[in-house]
Parts: C-alpha cells; structure tokens; sequence
C-alpha cells in the first residue's frame, strides 16, 4: 500500500510538472489542433506553421494527437477531450473520413468552428453526418500528383515509352488515393506512351516500398520511373533502384521533408513535390483567424505546392522556398 | 442433488456450520473469491485526484467524466472478455482486430445486404464470436498456443476487414443502431450504459454461474477440471466465442459511435485490455479474475489518457505511461501472489 | 454380479502397450488393494476407469452398464469417485468450491443456474465436520491448507455424493502416521456401508489392514489377484508383501536418485550406461537425449590411464558384488576431465548390471590444492618471521653476548700470555705453560661455543626434530642471557627438575622461546624503580607433559591483556616487532603443547608452557614448521 501511494505520489509530481509546462494563459483564445500524430516529419512541419501563425496572431494553441495514424478511436477520445477546453476553434487532421464526425457535430453544436486540416474529410460524408466545416485547408493533392506527372513528363519527353510504377500510401488511405488518381491521370494527358504497370499500396513505409521497388524492377526490366505517394517511400524506392543499378530510372515522392531534400541535393532522389506543411499549418491559422473574425474566406483553400528537384533547390529563387523545412 | 448423510459413527450426526455476517461474507467474496484488489481502487482515487489537480479546471466536470466513461466503453468491453480469457489462463491477441472486423461485417450487412437494423447488431456479435470460437477451437482442440492462435487471428481478421471494405469506413448506419453508440438516455451516453450492463452481467457470469467458475478453474488447474469432469475443450472454445463476441459487442458500440464500420478500429487494443484486466487485478497467471477490477482497470486507462490529453502531453509520454502502468500492475500482481503464499 | 467388472482392458500409448487385458472385479462392500511398482500401469488403469482415458480394448461394467462411452462426468454420476494422488485442487478456489467441484449446487433463476454459495458452504462445512478434519473455514483457499487439510478436502469431495466406488490413489502418501489411522478408518467405514473401495498404495501394512483382497498389477497385466489376503497369510501373500516391501525400497532409492544429491547411473558390463540421474549427467555434460540414444560408455568416460583401475574395480564387482569407493576420473562430454569417486555394486541377480554411486570432486581438489598453497605459504611466512624474531633479539643482546664471548677470550689472552711467559722463564716452566694453555684451549672452545649457539640460532634454519634435553637446552640459554640479567641486578633462580625424559622437538625454535620469555621478563622488571627483581625459571613433569615456567616478579599485565600479549604485533615495548610471544605459541602448538600466561604471586607474570613427551614426534613432524 505504502508503494502504491509513493508511486502515486511520484506520478502526480510528474503530472503536476508537465501540467504547468503546458499551462495556458486563459485571457487569450485557445485554438485546437488536432493531428494526426506526430510521429512522423511532415505533422511536425505543420505543427511549426501553426505555432508560426499563432504567434503573429498572439493567440494560444493547444495540440494533441494520436500515437499513431492509425489509431482511429484514440483520436476521437482526444477530440471529444479537447472540446472541454473550449477552443474557440477546432482545427482537425482526420485519421479517416468518419472518426471525428460525432466530436466535430459536438462542436457544431458548441458553435465552435470546424477546420478540416489538410483534407482529410469528405465532403460528401460530413454533409450526410451533418458536420459542417468551416473551410478545407491542405495541398490539392491530386495535383500534387499532377505534379509529379507533369515532372515525369518533362524530363523522359512526352514521347517517352516503358513503364511507370506507382506506390500508394496505406490501403484506404484517402491522401495517398488522390496522390497516386493526380499523378496517374495526369500522366496519361502528358506522356501517353508511359504505362502504370502497377499500382501498389506501399503502406506509408520505407522498407515496404524497397520491396516493392525490387519486385517490381524483375518482373519489369524496362521501368523507366517510380512514383511514391510520399517521401518516405521515394527514399525507400531509389535505394532499392539505385541499388539495382537502374541509375537512370526516374523517382518521385511527395512532401518534400528534410530526408528528401538532402536525397535531392545529393543527386539520389530525383524530385519530390513539396507539399509545405509549414505553410499549410500557418494558413490554416491565419483564415481560421479571418473566419473568427466574421471574415468570408473560400470552402477549399489550396496550398501551393512546389516540384523540388535539385536544379530548383541550387537556384534558391522561388519563394516558396522559403515555406521548405 | 445427492447429499451422503452418514448416521453411524465417526461422521455423527450433521452440525450446522454458523453462517458468518453478510459484511464478513461481502468482503471475504470480493477480495478472496475473486481477484478485486482494493490497491487498484485507490490507485483510481489517487489518478483522478492528481488529474482534478494538474488538469484543473477542465477534468473534473461531468461532461469530462463522461467523457472518460464513454472513451472507456470499448476498451471496457474488451477488456470484459478478456478478464475470462485471462482467467483462464489463456490470452487473446485478436480483440482489437475482431472489434474492426465484427464492425464492419455489421455495417456491410445492413448497408450493403439491406439486412434490419436487429440482423446488424447480431451480424457484429456473432462475427466476433465465430471467429472467437475458431480462435478456441484450435487453443483447445489442435492444441496450438493461445498466443500463437490469437496473434494469427489478429492478422487475418484485419486483414479481411481491410479486404471487405477496400480499406475505406464504410459510412452510415441505421438511426437505431447509431443510438446505441450517440444516443443519451437520461443524458448518460449510450455506450457507457451498454459497458456497465455488460460488466454487470459479466459479473454474475464470472462468479456466480459454472461457467465462470470453470473458467477460473481452468487458469487454476487444468487437470484438477478435467479429473472433476469439467468437459476443458469445450470450455475454452466458449471462453474465445465469449472474448470474441465481446469484441464483436466493442465493435458494434464503436461503429455506432462513429456512424461507420471502420477497418482501422480497435488497432492495438489487444495490449490495451490485457493491461486494463491486469491492473484491475486479475491474475496474470489465470485462476482468478475480477470484472470490477477489470472495469476499474479500464477507467485508469481512460482517466490516465483523458488526463494526459488534457494536460496537453505528448503522445510519446502517454504511451510510457501506459506501459509503466501495466509494468507496475504486473508488479503489484507478482506481490500479492507472493504474498498469497505467505499466508 | 460384481458392482466393477474388468474384463480385457487394453490401453496404447502410440505404440507402447501399458495395459495388456487387464480383467478383475469388485464386489459392492469390498476393498480390494491394488499394488504393483511404479509404471505396472496402475494409474492408467484407473483412469480409464474414470474415463479420462478412452480403453482401446476390453470390457469395463458398472453395476451391469458398460463405461465404454461415457465421459468423466458421467461416470463421476453413476457413483464412481476417485481420490487423486495429486488432489486436484483448485488452489486458489475455497475449500466448498473445490468439494463441489463439477457438481456445484445451483439455483436455477429464470431459467440460468446459479452456483448457490451458500448451500454449498453448509454442505461442505457438514462433511469437513463429518470427516473430523481440521479445517478452519470452508472459504479457505484450498491452496493455504496443509497437506493433511487438503487431503481432507479431496476425501469429502469424493464422499459428499453417495458414491459407491470410491478410488484412492496413495491416500496416505504425504499423511502422519495418526491421519494415516484416520484414513483407515474411513476406508473400513465406507466397507461397512456397503461401498467398494480400490486402495492404491506402496504402503502394503495399510493393504493388509483393510483390503478383502489383493490385487497385483506388473507390466500391464494382474500377475496375482488374491481373495483370501485378509484372513491367510499364506505364500502368495508373504511374496506379495516382500514385493511391496521391496518397491517400497525401490521408491525410497528412486527418491535418493531423484535428489540428485550424487550422481547415480545403472551400467552394464558391456560398457553402456543404460541410466542415469541428472546430477550424473551434468557432472559428465551430457544431454538425456545422450542417453536415450545409449551414446554414453561409461568405458568412453574413462581415460586410458585409469582403465586399469577400472579393470580392478570390475574384478572386485565380479567375485564380491561390491567395489569400495575409489576417486578416479571421467572425461566430460567436452573433452575435460572431472575427478570423481565411484563407488558400485552389481544388482542381486543379475549378471552383467550394476549401480554406481559418483561424486563429484571438483571442488574438493580445488580446495584441497588451495589449502596445501596456503599452509605451505603459511609455513614459509612463519619460519621467516622466527627468523626475523631470532635475529631482533639477538640485536638486543649484542652487548650481553659482546661480554660473554669477551671473557673467554679475555680468559684466552691471559692464559696465553701466561703460558709465554712461563715458557719464557729460564728454564722453562713447561707443567705450568701446558696448565695455561689447558685453560686456554678451554677458553676457546667455550668462545666458539657461545659463538656457534649464536650463529645456530640467527641462521635460517630448517627446523629438525631431535631428542633433546630440556634442561640443557635451557640451560645454554641461561648461559646467553646471564650477563643481561646480571646487568639489570636481577636474581637468578633455577629449579629444574632432574631425569626429565628427552623431548622429541627443535633445539633452535624451542631456544628461541626461552630466549624470549627471558629477555621479555628482563625487560619488564629493568623498568622497575622499586622491589625486588626476581627470576625464576623452573621444569618439571606432569601427566606425559614437561612443564617450563618462567616467572618473574616484575610489574606483570592486567587480566585483559594476557590473552591480547599472544595476538600479533601487540607490544608494549616501542623497539619491538611485536611477533615474539605471537611466534613463540605458534611454535610450542607445533610441537603439540600448550603456551600460556598468568599473574605470578605475589607480583609479577608467569609464563608457562608444556611439550609432550611421548607420540609428539608424528605431531611435530606433520605440525612443526618445514622447510623445503
């Protein structure tokens, strides 16, 4: 019993000590944010942007998130946490199309402003639930996608023939779907003669997307290009590629994290399409605080995304650099 | 029921043993006859304080309280069926899955199959249990190591899950199923009051009925069951069917909740639920279980997430101290056998 | 008809045959002992009377119905109840659950069973109450109850359903020997009402007290199946109780092979070892998947050079039975050697296998070999700090001894200056010159006499037993410190006592000993400033020991420190070692005496030692300081 309470004690010192690390100032708003999870490079941009935008704004952020991307209920139980501290605004990155709904129709009813972080809510879903959103804030990513299609095209020629492969995120995963719908349609306007000979679910994950890479490198010796759905996957691939000896072959990821960037600079990874968390994180900020303030602003707000391959990095000339962390 | 009574000497004439308090009888039933361990209530006590503290204002308001109730309704009814399965000695690894899976195969039945909302419910319970059963069949029957069994059930009902619905929630329910996970009769959330029925009549299950007590004594001694004609085989495969249709019953609540039947769900509950009827007090090792215990498990798990939430912790640190706490339940658990011993 | 008919019953495990038609009956009200050694099959027999094993051939009747399909359950129903060896007890179930264990009361609400606590714990605390047994509670978990108490529990639980075969697997296996009588009489009881009772036991006195009948199982099959146990002794019966006599002893043996105190293993002339216990098997690091696939040789195990030892200890098997325990040593299964000691015997009545007994003797080599490095280091330390001793002391006497040798050689000079000038005188006065030179010669050798002592005693030597005369030995000591004691003003006193027996001992250490129990007692009455300063060293005979004294009348020591003064480096004195009387007890234990001290009357210390005068030449020779 003794241990019990000195353990006890012990934890609520711990308790006492992170809670006023993360004390709030209560005379300023507090927005909610909700991630997905931070265990991975590009929430953590976001993150950055939000605090960015926040501090600009001089108001509080509360972030909390879930410990993985696929814990789907823990997510919804932080959520539902968060409304009891009375965010003014509730700006949330969905694990999945329906988790949050019942916390989000919760904050409807609270009159607390929905924002759908990076676009993970479907729009036909949150209208049969009821849940109405503020605004839709993130990279199109279809036309990040198109984007890497466009890439493809431009340095094989629109002539160019052989085989492309493309590697999804997690299966059922609606960013990496989009990704992977952006590039393959795209592709086919651009570059006609290029066929998808596969597209598979790489699962987020690096060593998966070697596999598949290899895999797919013996059952198709003439692939001329790869395209990920994220960066991870794109480093994952180009080892395997490169590894192979296929030094020509095309690849292509997305997010344009620091990992990339440096694959980039070295003349490994050949571009990957910046999706500027950072910038997503600090618009969504920023038009959350013109919504508060009675502002009208537009139902999907589109971050620009940026084709990072190395020429454009060396230049150092596009603005939008400045957003790559 | 044949009672010997024996009127020659030595056995003498029958004497009635005086029967003790109920008082007596209460405590002597909760902490000895099953594993309810006070430590584990106090150890409750003592987070929420700390939480009412570090959280202030935020954590101890009704809303917030059913707010841990209702994060706890799943996990609890998981957690429920496991409590047997534990008790038996044995673990299930698949619960989580079993909750994703069960889900979805109810979601699709009412809307892909157009089944009645009432076909909906059962589909979920009686997927779990199915697979449950399979689960115990082979523990039982092939022999095969729980763990091993229950960790390739784990895989293959995600894995269909996943398949069923190509990985996308499947959106939209029936209005009387959605209010068994958003309704609130008498302003309590649904699933809370889904969770205590369930821990209600789990209890009397567990204590109370042959079938709970075998399944204790099946955790305690295997071979003292099988001598006694307790028929063993036939008792794990209902032990699974059970955790399994629990984990169905966790599914539906959840699906309902969210209004969609969701692959994802329930991933990595399994740890979850062993740790919440473990620090409830169950005995790792089998031979006694406590729903009670495994309820109040489960609310430390919930108060301890909700908390943390609140406080603004990082994920990380929520996950240490979930894992320092079933350490420490372990811990706890590995004393009072010892001591048990002592006595 | 009997109330349990066997006829036939067969039982495989794979292919290994453990019942081989197994048939014979019990009659309502009887109690029939079933005995046989451990693996004659007895406990599958009995479970498949209880149905946990399926029979795969043969006939079992209850009361006219065939068992053949039914379940443990079932049987459990039709009366039959059986006690198991193990109890199976729920251990952590109270006493009440685990005596309705599988026929829990209930009390059906709505239609579901529910187990009535209540009920259950009154029955059971009747039955407990019944059996006289000592139980607390019936809600004491079984698993707190002592061997005896659960023993109870499983006797009521088989008892509390109207059973009307009950079976008893070693019920009084683990009981004191009154419980035993308990138990018995329970089983005359249960008769007495009509209940067939199978008794299982090694005990055989508790067979022949309630058995009607015996029955004995050997390798699967009845070998002897006896219906008038309980009224004649006759030959069968007498075999059969030497039998179980002997199984009995079996299982006491089998016990101590179990224990794996010391290895055992049984072998063959043949050179295989046929089995072995683990403490065997882990001395020699081998695997029992070793033995199961007869790879081990005890002949392999041995190295060449000892095989002919081997050779011996199989010819002493051959003619005696037995060989005496000899050490000996074992290659291990890696290669290494363990040394060991075997001791073996060959069965009674067989002819090329026998048991033996292994210990092994690593450790103890170990150890042995460590105590010789440090006895021996010991020695070596001792005999230089004697020598260190010697020398310090004699550092001490240098100007004693300076004068000492001075005056024969002063005695020298004189007497050769005499003899020249009585040689010189005209005529020469030669009786006279030869008288001088006479004295002179005396002179001298007396010199090279107190010179050679010296040298005898300052010189490292190894110790060497003589017989020697005490007193004389003393008295050369005298002789060295005489003039110290003269210069402090002290008297003298000598009592030796006449016609001591030579004593077996070393000159030089026993030497020293005086030397320093004088030159100590010199030392402490030198600081005197008042009193008489007396010495007096005495010998004497008591038992077989000759006692030396040396007392002196100087300040002496408190009662507290006469112990202390033997310990090592205590010293009262700023210039000594502090080794003296340390050294000087070492010395005379050597020599198988006693040292020791104590206040002198009226003042002063007294220091006493004896020395053994007969059989101390073997002590002295194995305890007394050697040299190499």
């Amino acid at each position: 019993m003794v241990r019990i309470i000195t353990a006890s004690a012990s934890f609520a010192v711990l308790a006492a000590a992170l809670g006023s690390s993360c004390a709030l100032a209560a005379d300023k708003p507090v927005y909610g944010v909700l991630m997905k999870t931070l265990s991975n490079p590009y929430w953590g941009a976001v993150e950055q942007g939000v605090r960015a935008a926040a501090k600009e704004a001089d108001v509080e952020y509360f972030t909390l998130a879930a410990e993985s991307d696929q814990a789907a209920e823990p997510q919804l139980n932080a959520c539902n946490t968060m409304l009891e501290k009375k965010p003014v605004v509730m700006i949330t990155a969905a694990i999945n199309s329906t988790i949050l709904l019942p916390c989000l129709n919760h904050a409807n009813e609270l009159k607390i402003p929905v924002i759908d972080l990076d676009g993970n809510l479907d729009p036909e879903i949150t209208k049969k639930a009821g849940v109405e959103v503020a605004f839709h804030i993130g990279s199109e990513n279809e036309a990040a996608g198109a984007k890497g299609a466009d890439y493809v095209a431009e340095t094989l020629g629109k002539d160019a023939k052989g085989a492309v492969l493309v590697i999804e995120g997690l299966s059922g995963n609606i960013t990496g779907q989009k990704r992977a719908r952006g590039f393959a349609n795209e592709l086919k306007k651009v570059a006609p003669s290029l066929t998808i000979v596969a597209s598979l679910p790489g699962d987020w994950d690096r060593q998966k997307a070697a596999n598949i890479a290899n895999e797919t490198l013996q059952r198709n010796p003439d692939l001329v290009a790869i395209f990920c759905a994220n960066d991870g996957m794109a480093l994952g691939a180009v080892e395997a590629a490169r590894s192979a000896g296929k030094d020509k072959l095309i690849v292509v990821g997305v997010d344009g994290n620091s990992d990339a960037v440096k694959s980039v600079l070295a003349g490994r990874l050949n571009a990957s399409v910046a999706q500027l968390p950072y910038l997503v994180g600090k618009e969504a900020v920023a038009n959350a605080q013109k919504v508060l303030a009675g502002g009208k602003v537009d139902e999907n707000i589109y971050v620009p995304t940026l084709v990072l391959t190395k020429a454009v990095l060396e230049a150092k000339k596009d603005p939008l650099l400045a957003y790559v962390k | 029921m044949p009672i010997l009574s024996i009127p020659k000497e030595p056995f003498g004439p029958a004497v009635m043993t005086a029967a003790p308090s109920a008082a007596t009888r209460w405590r002597v039933r909760l902490t000895s006859a099953t594993a309810f361990r006070i430590e584990s209530l106090l150890a409750l006590a003592v987070m929420t304080a700390v939480m009412t503290v570090a959280a202030w204002p935020y954590f101890l308001t009704v809303s917030n309280a059913l707010n841990i109730l209702l994060a706890t309704s799943t996990l609890g009814v998981i957690a429920i069926g496991m409590t047997f399965v534990i008790s038996s000695a044995g673990i299930d690894l698949s619960v989580g899955s079993l909750m994703a899976f069960s889900g979805v195969v109810g979601c699709l039945a009412v809307n892909n199959l157009d089944a009645p909302w009432p076909v909906g419910i059962l589909a979920c319970v009686i997927a779990g249990a199915l697979a449950g059963a399979v689960n115990g069949s082979l523990i039982a029957r092939a022999a095969i190591p729980a763990f091993i069994v229950t960790l390739g059930m784990l895989g293959v009902a995600r894995g269909v899950a996943l398949v069923l619905t190509k990985g996308v929630p499947v959106y939209g329910l029936p209005d009387p199923i959605v209010y068994l996970g958003q309704g609130r009769p008498w302003g309590i959330p649904a699933p809370v009051i889904l969770l205590l029925a369930t821990a209600l009549i789990a209890h009397v299950v567990l204590i109370h009925t042959r079938f709970g007590l075998y399944a204790q004594v099946i955790g305690d001694n295997e071979g003292a069951a099988r001598a006694m004609g307790v028929r063993v085989e036939r008792m794990k495969v209902l032990i699974y069917a059970l955790s399994g249709g629990l984990a169905g019953f966790a599914g539906l609540i959840f699906a309902a909740r969210v209004n969609a039947g969701d692959p994802t769900a329930g991933s990595s509950y399994e740890l979850t639920a062993v740790t919440a009827t473990i620090v409830g007090g169950t005995n790792l090792f089998g031979g006694r279980g406590s729903i009670l215990g495994t309820v109040i498990g489960a609310l430390i798990m919930g108060v301890l997430q909700n908390g943390l939430n609140l406080i603004g912790v990082s994920s990380y640190y929520q996950q240490i101290a979930i894992g320092a706490v079933l350490v420490f339940a372990v811990w706890l658990n590995r004393l009072n056998r010892s001591e048990g011993r002592r006595r | 008809m009997s109330l349990l008919e066997l006829a036939d019953v067969r039982k495989n495990f794979g292919t290994v045959e453990v019942l081989r038609g197994v048939s014979f009956s019990v009659d309502a009200g009887s109690v029939v002992g079933l005995v046989g050694d451990n693996g004659a099959g007895k406990s599958t027999l009995m479970k498949t009377i209880t149905g946990v094993y399926r029979p795969d051939g043969g006939e079992i009747h209850f009361d006219g119905a065939s068992l053949a399909d039914k379940d443990p359950h079932a049987i459990r129903d039709l009366g039959i109840e059986m006690i198991y060896q193990d109890l199976a007890l729920a251990e952590m179930r109270d006493v009440a659950s685990n005596i309705f264990l599988g026929r829990e009361i209930t009390r059906n609400v709505l239609g579901v069973d529910f187990i009535d606590y209540k009920r259950m714990e009154i029955e059971a605390g009747k039955m407990i109450e019944k059996l006289g047994a000592r139980v607390k509670s019936v809600r004491q978990a079984a698993g707190q109850l002592s061997r005896g108490q659960q023993q109870s529990v499983a006797i009521a639980r088989a008892l509390t359903f109207n059973p009307r075969l009950v079976i008893m697997d070693e019920p009084t296996a683990a009981l004191a020997v009154r419980e035993i009588e308990h138990v018995l009489d329970l089983i005359r009881n249960l008769k007495s009402r009509g209940i067939a009772v199978i008794l299982i036991s090694h005990r055989l006195s508790d067979v022949f007290a309630v058995c009607d009948r015996i029955v004995v199982l050997r390798q699967g099959a009845v070998t002897a199946d006896d219906p008038t146990a309980a009224t004649s002794m006759n030959a069968d019966l007498e075999n059969t109780r030497l039998y179980a006599d002997l199984k009995e002893r079996e299982a006491r043996i089998r016990r101590l092979v179990d224990a794996n105190i010391m290895g055992v293993f049984i072998w063959n002339f043949e050179g295989v070892v046929l089995e072995a216990n683990e403490a065997f098997l882990q001395m020699v690091g081998y695997r029992r998947e070793d033995l199961r696939r007869s790879r081990v040789r005890w002949t392999d195990l041995t190295p060449p050079e000892w095989r002919e030892r081997d050779e011996q200890a199989l010819e002493a098997l051959k003619t005696t039975g037995t060989v005496q325990p000899f050490e000996k040593e074992f290659f291990k299964k890696d290669g290494t050697r363990v040394p060991v000691l075997v001791g073996s015997a060959i069965f009674d009545g067989s002819e090329d296998q026998g048991v033996a007994f292994v210990l092994d003797l690593t450790d103890r080599k170990r150890a042995e070999e460590s105590a010789r490095e440090s006895e021996k280091r010991y020695r070596e330390v001792q005999l230089e700090l004697a020598h260190a001793s010697r020398v310090a002391i004699m550092g001490q006497l240098t100007v004693s001894i300076a004068h000492e040798v001075n005056q024969p050689i002063a005695g020298v000079i004189i007497n050769a200056a005499t003899a020249q000038r009585r040689l010189a005188h005209q005529p020469p006065n030669v009786a006279g010159a030869r008288q001088a030179i006479d004295r002179l010669v005396k002179d001298g050798s007396r010199a090279a006499d107190i010179i050679g002592r010296i040298r005898e005693l300052v010189r490292k030597a190894p110790a060497q037993t003589e017989e020697l005369d005490i007193n004389e030995a003393i008295l050369e000591v005298i002789g060295l410190t005489r003039n110290e004691i003269l210069k402090n003003g002290i008297r003298l006193r000598t009592q030796l006592a006449e016609g001591l027996p030579a004593i077996p001992g070393d000159r030089v250490q026993l030497q020293q000993v005086m030397l320093n129990l004088i030159i100590n007692a010199v030392e402490a009455m030198s600081q005197m400033k008042e009193g008489r300063r007396e010495l007096l060293i005495s010998t004497g005979i008591e038992a077989d020991h000759v006692v030396v004294a040396v007392k002196d009348s100087g300040p002496g020591f408190s009662e507290s420190a006469i112990e202390q003064v033997f310990d090592a480096f205590y010293t009262t004195k700023s210039s000594g070692l502090g080794m003296g009387l340390s050294i000087c007890r070492s010395i005379i234990e050597a020599h198988g005496g006693r040292l020791w001290a104590a206040a002198n009357m009226p003042s002063g210390a007294a220091f006493q030692f004896t020395l053994p005068i007969a059989a101390a030449l073997a002590a002295t020779g194995t305890a007394a300081p050697q040299a190499n």
